[in-house]
């Protein structure tokens, strides 16, 4: 039998012995990673899911994950706040010159820590929770805003000129939108619309969604009643037998000409042309802009 | 059961009898929407008329025809891969199917005759790749192919979640392709596919007296003369056609195919000569029920007829199987 006996140690165990001393300085390494949590002067505000945010007072590096958060932050003087935007804030033409942190439902959060924001905008439908979750655990506020309707738009801007240091520019943003809302031609009769989100298969908004609310501000009133979802998929025959007066396509493209040549050939609102392709930015984003949106419902609206 | 062409008449006339009513329920009755009566007397009420014709009957005959050719798909497949487990979705095509769907919306091409085409060029691609993986020596190797089958389907869902980043509007068609939705195909769509299903079931139904010579053994099924490898490959031809004309229009609706070969075996035992026909009945008929749920229980909102069929298929053949064990 042969004997071994280990004078000198091989070359296996010095990269062992390497690897070890290689994972024990990480391991000491490891405490210094986290944040370090600097103590600002800040107040507190609830945001739309019932959390108690702390805000710095005017903050500089805001990361806007959202189109109308964009869009309200630069309507109100704060767009030299914003740190970071979305792939899809295209509005104001500024927007599109600030760092990107990707997409709405996949926004990359190296990037956005990368920036080191201050604080994090984020909207309860669009985005995920647990970027927001792992943002905050980061040391990160991040405040939430869901505006569900007219109104709540209205105090969405308001809120975020609170906690950007620009109350009274949001004030007058709120006070030009109300003013639009108002100058509207009274219509005789309340037309009754269907939004067309997505034709296969059929998404409108329901009641419950803002756009809901927008239709009902430019004079006219959603068909599809409020359900388990706010945008829910519609069977083709329900679409047939609410046979609304006017169907509304917010999109850049126009919709698939087979659509109305089917079954829906029959509908009001084909028979009588009254399938309005509008501008998708200024519908079905709840920021500034959806007062031009009533605006120009309400002048299509005109019998 | 022994087989007899009167017991199949027999049998096919009880069928049909339930599937009459059935297909009239369903055509018929929509809770929430316009009554039996109104429809009866509405024929010359556009609007009317358009719902029954060009809305229900469409997608009463989509949802005969997907399901038929989905259970005849899974009951050929499980015989010439010999796994239970088999059902049309497990090549692969379904998912090369829903790519070839997605790809024009990425594209930027929203209209629906794009997203047909596309779906059905995807799903003879990955059919084609996975048929020359399971060559093996010029015969199909039932391991490989399954195996071919399963990375295909892996690799093409791989490439449409990665997809979903670039589809800002498209998400929510690319996730009804992914659930299913009988309303998709138009009335001159699913009118022109229907005649062709059937053509291929009755192909298939050719083999039907061969299918119960392989089930007993490929050797024995040679020896005796049956052309083995050359029926093993036309019937994967016809099964993968099938399912590819089906989720084309409809999407991926799973389970049909899996649990409605197993459940008629439980009666008519392993001859194919009853099992395909009633495969096609059954499928339809479960199909047509689940989606009249999935189109009642919350109008004018539509629910994923997808999740219905397996829904209602699983605890059924789960209380089957109990129930024949003890």
């Amino acid at each position: 039998m042969e004997l071994r006996i280990k004078f000198l140690p091989t070359e296996r165990d010095f990269s062992q012995r390497f690897f070890i001393a290689f994972l024990l300085f990480a391991l000491a390494l490891l405490p210094s990673c986290s944040p370090k949590k600097e103590v600002k002067p800040g107040i507190t505000v609830t945001d739309a899911i019932g959390h108690d945010v702390s805000v710095p007072i005017r903050p500089e590096k805001i990361i806007s994950l959202a189109p109308n958060i964009t869009e309200i932050l630069f309507a109100i003087g704060a767009g030299d706040q914003i740190a970071g935007v979305t792939d899809f804030c295209t509005f104001p033409d500024a927007a599109k010159s600030k760092p990107k942190t990707g997409g709405l439902t996949n926004p990359n959060l190296e990037a956005m820590l990368q920036l080191q924001p201050d604080l994090i905008l984020v909207t309860a439908d669009g985005n995920p929770k647990a970027i927001s979750d792992r943002a905050k655990s980061a040391g990160i506020p991040v405040f939430t805003i869901n505006p569900s309707s007219w109104d709540q738009i209205l105090a969405t801007i308001q809120l975020l000129g609170k906690l950007t240091g620009h109350e009274i520019q949001a004030d007058s943003v709120v006070n030009s939108m109300t003013e639009k809302a108002e100058n509207l031609t009274i219509l005789p009769v309340k037309p009754s619309i269907f939004v067309l989100l997505n034709e296969k298969p059929l998404i409108s908004a329901a009641k419950g969604s803002f756009l809901d609310d927008i239709l009902e501000k430019a004079g006219g009133f959603n068909v599809v009643p409020s359900g388990p979802e706010r945008y829910p998929v519609i069977n083709q025959e329900g679409l047939l037998k609410m046979n609304p007066d006017v169907i509304l396509w917010p999109s850049e493209v126009d919709p698939d000409p087979e659509l109305f040549k089917g079954p829906f050939k029959n509908l009001k609102a084909v028979k009588s042309g009254k399938v309005f392709k509008v501008n998708p930015d200024l519908y079905l984003r709840p920021g500034p802009r959806v007062a031009d949106a009533v605006a120009d419902l309400n002048s299509r609206l005109q019998p | 059961m022994t087989f007899r062409v009167n017991t199949l008449l027999l049998h096919l006339s009880v069928w049909i009898l339930v599937l009459i009513p059935v297909f009239l329920f369903c055509l018929f009755v929509q809770p929430g929407s316009v009554s039996v009566q109104m429809l009866l007397n509405g024929f010359d009420d556009p609007i009317l008329s358009s719902i029954l014709w060009e809305v229900r009957l469409p997608r009463v005959i989509n949802g005969l025809m997907t399901g038929g050719a989905l259970a005849v798909s899974g009951l050929v497949l499980q015989l010439i891969v010999r796994n239970p487990l088999a059902e049309p979705y497990i090549l692969g095509i379904s998912s090369g199917a829903s790519f070839g769907a997605i790809l024009p919306l990425i594209l930027g091409a929203s209209l629906f005759s794009f997203q047909i085409g596309g779906a059905f060029t995807g799903a003879v691609l990955v059919m084609v790749v996975v048929y020359f993986t399971g060559l093996r020596y010029g015969r199909i190797d039932n391991g490989r192919l399954l195996l071919g089958g399963v990375m295909m389907g892996a690799f093409v869902s791989a490439l449409i979640f990665m997809s979903f980043t670039f589809l800002g509007d498209g998400l929510r068609t690319a996730i009804t392709w992914l659930m299913g939705n009988l309303s998709l195909g138009s009335s001159s769509v699913i009118f022109t596919l229907f005649p062709i299903i059937l053509l291929i079931i009755l192909l298939v139904y050719r083999y039907s007296y061969a299918y119960n010579l392989i089930l007993t053994g490929e050797e024995v099924a040679s020896q005796v003369g049956i052309p083995v490898d050359r029926i093993k490959k036309v019937s994967y031809l016809y099964v993968s056609a099938l399912t590819a004309l089906a989720v084309c229009v409809s999407g991926i609706i799973g389970f049909v195919g899996l649990v409605i070969p197993h459940i008629l075996r439980r009666f008519y035992g392993f001859d194919h000569r009853y099992l395909i026909p009633f495969s096609f009945l059954g499928g339809g008929m479960l199909l047509m029920i689940a989606d009249w749920i999935a189109r009642a229980a919350l109008f004018p909102v539509e629910l994923p007829v997808g999740a219905i069929t397996a829904f209602l298929g699983a605890p059924f053949f789960i209380a089957l199987m109990r129930k024949q064990s003890t």
